[in-house]
């Protein structure tokens, strides 16, 4: 439905006239998130400051029945964050720390804060958010809540639904509500938890109230360099069955430590068949040793070397290696897609091989990251948007990269949601009346369907109009 | 699918051998009319039978198993294999993962470090209102498909369906744990010694030492009972020259101990912040006959009825005390819409209350 003018002027009452977009090139930057290949510009963006602002403009798109959808820096990978026509509730200007209890370990949020400012502004008092996603220069608190967003750290640490202990939130019909609270001691059953993941389809989070964590006292970095993938990934399932939780257990392969290199020079060895880059907290008793049965097990598995980070830049520059991969793409790709399965850890193997042979197939190249520990894969599908196909090849080898993790037990997602990228793959996850459960609470939730809407359960044609690989017109900046 | 047997006599459970009889049950219910499941339906469940599990490849870290598993089976299970599920209770893990999960029983001596229950079940597959089984999450330790029902499932008490399988996500199992067992007869010098392991250090780090922590006591014999990593040589620098300090135990652990087992349940359970432990809140006891207190989750476990100065305490200072196992009493707590919408999700998923109500009308 088209926006008419009166909704237009009840937003700009609502949160000022400067807060208001409607302009054409200001909405083509909204038209899609960090996956490209899906877009759809809006017809109004408005910047609230305030949960009242943003209870007001859902009542508001509920009256005219408009579809709306809340953002926050956009950074997101499965086209959760874009909409068709109706408005983008954009969350970045609500970014201020509301509240920081070092003693009591916990901080009240707004939506737009960004994640690594938030640990930026707790590392003073020893404590540090823990889901740490690749973009968390970027990606804000909102977003990580709407999709449970994890990164390497959580394998020890947990995804974000294990660091939310309460959050205010704007229903979809405009109603306020809170849920949980600053206490840990947190029992029977939690709307805040069952609410982070459900990807911004069932309420707008306002504010949050997350848990915080001591910062590792000691932490030991390790890169262990293989000549063959498949030694490096039996080296994952070696470490953790010899009881040894890592607090990230990092795969890169040999694609992407040349195009890190290519790009940002630090260190990580070219001629390698893929590296795994290993953190430990070493601030008890526990981890001593722990570090050499780790050498031993890669050294064992077939790595040709193994050091340790001597500094904490010699970490900090590893770590800026692993975090630029995807951005690194550019190097050797004008365009690549992100896949985000999951697997049972004891398939690492497996699913790498199939990783290969499906890229193969579909005649593409594929530079593969994982959060290895978790069983979580990233592979970068490289392609040429410019050649006729390349884009629609580069979905079917996602797509079968996903039957194949599904094949072994595994997940369409671990970290990305499911938005509008893999909303008719979740049929091959679920039964139809695992489906039906889940349409069945959206439904009661959000009965209009206008928060939100076509996103993360399959829609069929009903929801075919948003643009799958379309392109901008020419010259359009972003 | 397995016929239903006749209903049980009033009083006596419904026992079902397989998930697929339970949802015959369910099925049976819908057609005459009855509730079953839920904490006040007309036919409550045993769900001991359900005990299948799935087949386990250690090296996933993730267990699948029926509801009728205990917690201390399901725990035996994996330690066989060196890996750990990092619940607790101090209640017993005798009961079944259903009752459990059902009631959430999960806050515990490690919680602080390891959440609960909510944190580690990585999936579920329950009854519905019409009888189907219904499944969301995975069996993997990292997933984001689709919604996740498993919080509001748990303490749900079986009012918004019938659970019968969970995948659990499991962690390797620690080795090399002290038991440390520090007596008093107050508990403010047990208080001091936990917040001298824990408060930012002049480096700006805090730390956190214990694995698992609480306080136990009753006038005049109070126990700050743990487990950590830390070597004794340590431990002793913690205690240092601590007035009132009776007695000090550190025992090296097999494994991991579960949390002692209390005689009875409590009747209340207290929340607040942990600073706000010894400082806003007294540690002043009352009539209660046994105290439990996990200082650094911020929780208080009351056995034993009556008034409590420190109930009162921990409500002045802005904390919560409710009702053990009856959540819903949030609903009179300002600012927890949880009970408010936990009605709205019965309404949904269950509208013609087959699993019976979710709460006495009050």
């Amino acid at each position: 439905m088209p926006l008419n003018d009166s909704l237009t002027r009840r937003f700009r009452k609502i949160v000022g006239r400067p807060n208001v977009d409607t302009g054409t090139a200001e909405l083509l930057t909204f038209a899609s998130d960090g996956l490209t290949l899906h877009q759809a510009a809006p017809e109004c963006v408005v910047y609230p400051q305030s949960t009242g602002e943003v209870a007001a403009i859902v009542k508001a798109c509920n009256r005219a029945g408009v579809p709306f959808v809340a953002r926050g820096a956009g950074t997101g990978l499965s086209g959760g964050a874009i909409i068709d026509g109706g408005v983008i509730i954009q969350l970045s200007r609500m970014n201020q720390i509301i509240y920081l209890s070092a003693d009591n370990r916990f901080a009240i949020v707004q939506p737009g804060v960004v994640n690594s400012y938030l640990s930026l502004q707790t590392r003073p008092y020893g404590l540090e958010f823990a889901p740490d996603p690749s973009s968390q220069a970027a990606c804000t608190i909102g977003g990580n809540v709407a999709e449970n967003a994890g990164g390497p750290h959580t394998l020890k640490q947990g995804v974000t639904l294990n660091h939310v202990l309460g959050q205010t939130v704007v229903m979809a019909d405009g109603q306020v509500a809170t849920f949980g609270g600053p206490y840990l001691a947190q029992t029977g059953p939690s709307f805040s938890s069952f609410l982070v993941g459900s990807e911004g389809t069932l309420g707008i989070t306002t504010e949050v109230t997350v848990r915080l964590v001591p910062v590792a006292a000691g932490i030991t970095t390790m890169l262990a360099t293989f000549a063959d993938p498949a030694g490096a990934t039996d080296s994952v399932t070696a470490i953790l069955a010899a009881r040894i939780l890592p607090s990230a257990l990092e795969f890169i392969d040999q694609l992407c430590i040349q195009a890190v290199e290519a790009h940002l020079k630090v260190g990580f060895p070219t001629d390698a068949g893929a590296i795994l880059l290993i953190e430990l907290d070493t601030d008890d008793e526990r981890s001593k040793g722990q570090a050499e049965t780790i050498e031993a097990l890669c050294r064992e598995h077939g790595a040709i070397d193994f050091t340790l980070a001597q500094s904490e830049e010699e970490r900090q520059k590893l770590w800026l290696g692993r975090k630029h991969v995807a951005g690194a793409m550019g190097k050797i790709s004008p365009a690549y897609y992100t896949n985000d399965g999951v697997v049972p850890r004891s398939r690492l193997t497996d699913i790498l091989q199939a990783v290969y042979r499906i890229a193969g197939i579909h005649k593409l190249k594929v530079a593969n990251i994982a959060h290895a520990g978790d069983g979580n894969i990233h592979p970068l599908i490289l392609f040429d948007p410019d050649t006729p196909d390349g884009a629609d090849r580069a979905l079917a080898c996602s797509e079968d990269i996903l039957a194949a993790c599904l094949e072994m037990g595994g997940s369409l997602s671990g970290e990305h949601g499911i938005g509008l990228e893999k909303r008719e793959m979740m049929a091959r996850m679920y039964s139809g009346a695992d489906l039906a459960h889940m349409r069945r609470l959206r439904n009661g939730l959000s009965p209009l369907g206008l928060l939100n809407p076509c996103k993360l359960l399959p829609e069929g044609a009903r929801c075919g109009e948003v643009k799958n690989g379309a392109t901008l017109p020419e010259g359009t900046w972003l | 699918m397995t016929m239903a047997r006749t209903w049980p006599h009033a009083g006596q459970p419904v026992i079902p051998d397989s998930s697929g009889d339970l949802a015959a049950w369910v099925q049976r219910a819908r057609e005459q009319k009855v509730s079953i499941g839920g904490p006040l339906a007309e036919h409550s469940i045993d769900f001991s039978a359900l005990r299948q599990t799935s087949p386990f490849n250690p090296a996933d870290m993730v267990l699948t198993t029926g509801v009728g598993q205990t917690l201390d089976q399901v725990k035996a299970h994996v330690a066989a294999e060196g890996l750990w599920l990092p619940l607790d209770t101090p209640m017993g893990g005798f009961m079944p993962l259903a009752d459990y999960l059902g009631n959430d029983l999960s806050l515990s001596w490690l919680s602080h470090r390891y959440g609960t229950a909510r944190d580690w079940v990585m999936g579920m597959t329950a009854i519905d209102d019409s009888g189907s089984p219904v499944t969301w999450g995975a069996k993997v330790v990292k997933n984001v498909a689709g919604y996740l029902l498993s919080p509001l499932y748990i303490g749900s008490r079986h009012a918004l369906g019938l659970m019968v399988e969970v995948s659990l996500r499991l962690i390797p199992l620690p080795t090399g744990l002290c038991r440390v067992n520090i007596a008093a007869s107050t508990p403010e010098p047990l208080l001091n010694i936990w917040r001298g392991t824990v408060r930012p250090r002049s480096s700006g780090l805090q730390t956190d030492p214990w694995e698992a922590i609480r306080l136990k006591g009753q006038a005049g014999e109070w126990q700050l009972e743990g487990l950590t990593y830390a070597p004794r040589g340590e431990i002793d620098g913690w205690i240092g020259l601590t007035e009132g300090v009776r007695g000090v135990e550190v025992t090296p652990c097999e494994g991991v101990p579960n949390e002692p087992v209390t005689t009875s349940q409590p009747v209340r359970i207290g929340r607040f912040l942990p600073a706000n432990l010894g400082q806003a809140i007294a540690l002043e006891t009352g009539r209660e006959k046994e105290l439990i207190i996990y200082p650094a989750t911020g929780a208080a476990l009351f056995f034993g009825a009556g008034a409590s100065p420190l109930a009162a305490s921990i409500e002045a200072s802005g904390g919560q005390v409710v009702e053990a196992g009856d959540w819903q009493r949030k609903s009179s707590v300002p600012g927890d819409d949880t009970a408010l919408y936990m009605q709205k999700v019965k309404s949904i998923l269950d509208p013609d209350s087959i699993f019976g109500p979710l709460w006495e009308a009050s």
